[in-house]
């Protein structure tokens, strides 16, 4: 065959062969379920090299569910709570009826203080701000963070800072109002926006109607609204959008406890950090229990007592152990992110809608 | 002889896949916005993942959130010392990401397969120019 004797086309054979064998691996590279997944149904079973389909790993098993502990309504503060907790008949996500606790609160923390949430001035140092999650890193945002936004985001548009130092963020409940939308006042672009506790209703009433005894679903269901509630009654709240936030070019911090303030939610939580929240210990060195999602699951703070993070999360953050059952560890304060999914079933109705 | 310059051509080729696939997948942006745009095309479950500031990777897969999809974590984060060269960031954009499914993988497809072929061009021309003198096939056949 001559025309293969040539060395170009000999090159771009091989290189086009040896291709095909690494394109299939791409995807490979990232498909390695661990064996411990054990609550978790490895579905994505490698056929073809070159052919590799990947599908939903967190897929649970519900052959075989585990043990799992009951919801305790005893951990909720009572300072945190608006109304006693009750027990309510509720229908779930799979039309099947079951006993929740419906947990009303006012969404205000009641064993931390909360705030600041953006500094007033590029000379000001990180007590005067929160915090901002980037990369995997929650950035203190202090004045020179503010001050280098520019070079941070590699966008001269970023000017959030004035010539005499002071620094634009919104002072009024009007302005928070107008900065939270998803079309933000372009009169507010390059401000940081913080929503302050006076802002709010004082009679805001959040209730949490969760499963008295957690289930598994069949599949993973999305978050849609709250991921679930802190001992403090205070809601854990889905992934804050970073992306429309940069966008408008515009920060709202969370503070340094991990949470801000939305006009509609109160005060609600983006991220989890160290020494804020109420926890309950755990007597084998797991990592504490923090609150629970609306499917009822425990949700437990990421590091054991060893500063380790279990290696067999599901895509839900979620896995299962002997003591626990099934159960979910929050991610990093920098990720904002605090669970997945949802891989239990939650409550359908029986849960007034948010105002 | 053949087997010879069929090793080093196949040699050639995995030098040239080691280079060739950083050039067109390294770019760069920041990570709040990357979680979100990794997912963006993609399906609930697809595995994605990304380097931070510090090279460290972080594995994932895609989750919805009101409708939204973003990057969401549930292996241990990598540190960059343990993170495969293939793996690590930009030195000065600080990330690369991607999001790893049969459809993810299609949508990339064609500017990555451009930038493939352009280098795959400029490889084979380099090889052709300094390329040693070496016998005919006739030569090898006597």
């Amino acid at each position: 065959m001559p025309k293969f004797d040539k060395p170009i086309v000999r090159y771009a054979l091989v290189i086009l062969t040896v291709s095909l064998f690494a394109c299939g691996d791409d995807d490979d590279t990232v498909t390695d379920t661990s064996p411990a997944d054990t609550s978790v149904a490895d579905t994505s079973e490698d056929t073809s090299a070159a052919d590799t389909e990947v599908v939903d790993t967190s897929t649970v098993d519900t052959g075989s569910p585990p043990a799992t502990a009951v919801v305790d309504p005893t951990l909720f503060l009572v300072d945190g709570l608006a109304t006693a907790i009750t027990e309510v008949e509720c229908m779930l996500s799979d039309g099947s009826t079951a006993q929740c606790y419906s947990i009303t609160t006012n969404s205000v923390p009641s064993d931390h203080e909360s705030g600041p949430w953006c500094p007033t001035q590029i000379t000001d140092g990180p007590e005067a701000g929160g915090i901002w999650p980037e990369g995997g890193v929650a950035h203190d945002v202090d004045g020179a963070f503010v001050e280098n936004l520019a070079t941070f985001y590699d966008d001269p548009a970023w000017e959030m800072y004035n010539a005499d130092g002071s620094i634009n963020f919104t002072e009024t409940a009007e302005e928070c109002a107008a900065a939270a939308r998803p079309d933000v006042d372009p009169e507010l672009q390059n401000h940081c926006v913080q929503c302050l506790p006076e802002y709010v209703e004082t009679d805001l009433q959040i209730t949490f109607v969760i499963p008295k005894e957690p289930s598994l679903a069949a599949t993973p269901q999305d978050i849609r609204g709250n991921m679930g509630v802190a001992f403090n009654g205070v809601e854990f709240a889905a992934a804050a959008p970073t992306d429309a936030i940069l966008g408008a070019y515009t920060l709202a911090p969370f503070d340094d406890c991990g949470g801000h303030i939305n006009l509609n939610a109160g005060y609600h939580y983006h991220a989890i950090t160290s020494d804020c929240l109420t926890e309950v210990a755990q007597d084998d060195g797991h990592a504490p229990l923090i609150g629970y999602a609306m499917d009822g699951f425990g949700i437990y703070a990421m590091l054991d007592a060893d500063g380790e993070e279990p290696d067999d999360l599901d895509g839900c953050r979620g896995h299962t152990d002997g003591v626990r059952g099934y159960h979910y560890h929050v991610s990093g304060a920098g990720e904002n992110m605090i669970i997945g999914c949802h891989a239990g079933l939650t409550v359908q109705s029986g849960r007034p809608p948010r105002p | 002889m053949r087997v010879t310059r069929f090793i080093r051509e196949v040699l050639f080729a995995v030098a040239f896949l080691i280079l060739a696939p950083s050039l067109a997948s390294a770019h760069g942006g920041n990570a709040s916005r990357q979680a979100w745009d990794i997912c963006r095309e993609a399906e609930v479950a697809d595995l994605c993942e990304f380097t931070d500031h510090h090279g460290d990777l972080h594995r994932g897969t895609c989750r919805s959130f009101d409708g939204a999809k973003m990057c969401v974590r549930n292996r241990p984060i990598v540190p960059a010392s343990a993170v495969p060269v293939m793996d690590r960031g930009a030195p000065t954009s600080g990330e690369t990401s991607r999001a790893t499914s049969r459809r993810a993988a299609m949508s990339r497809s064609p500017a990555r397969t451009l930038a493939a072929v352009a280098v795959s061009i400029l490889f084979v021309f380099a090889l052709l120019l300094f390329r040693t003198p070496r016998r005919s096939n006739h030569a090898e056949i006597r």
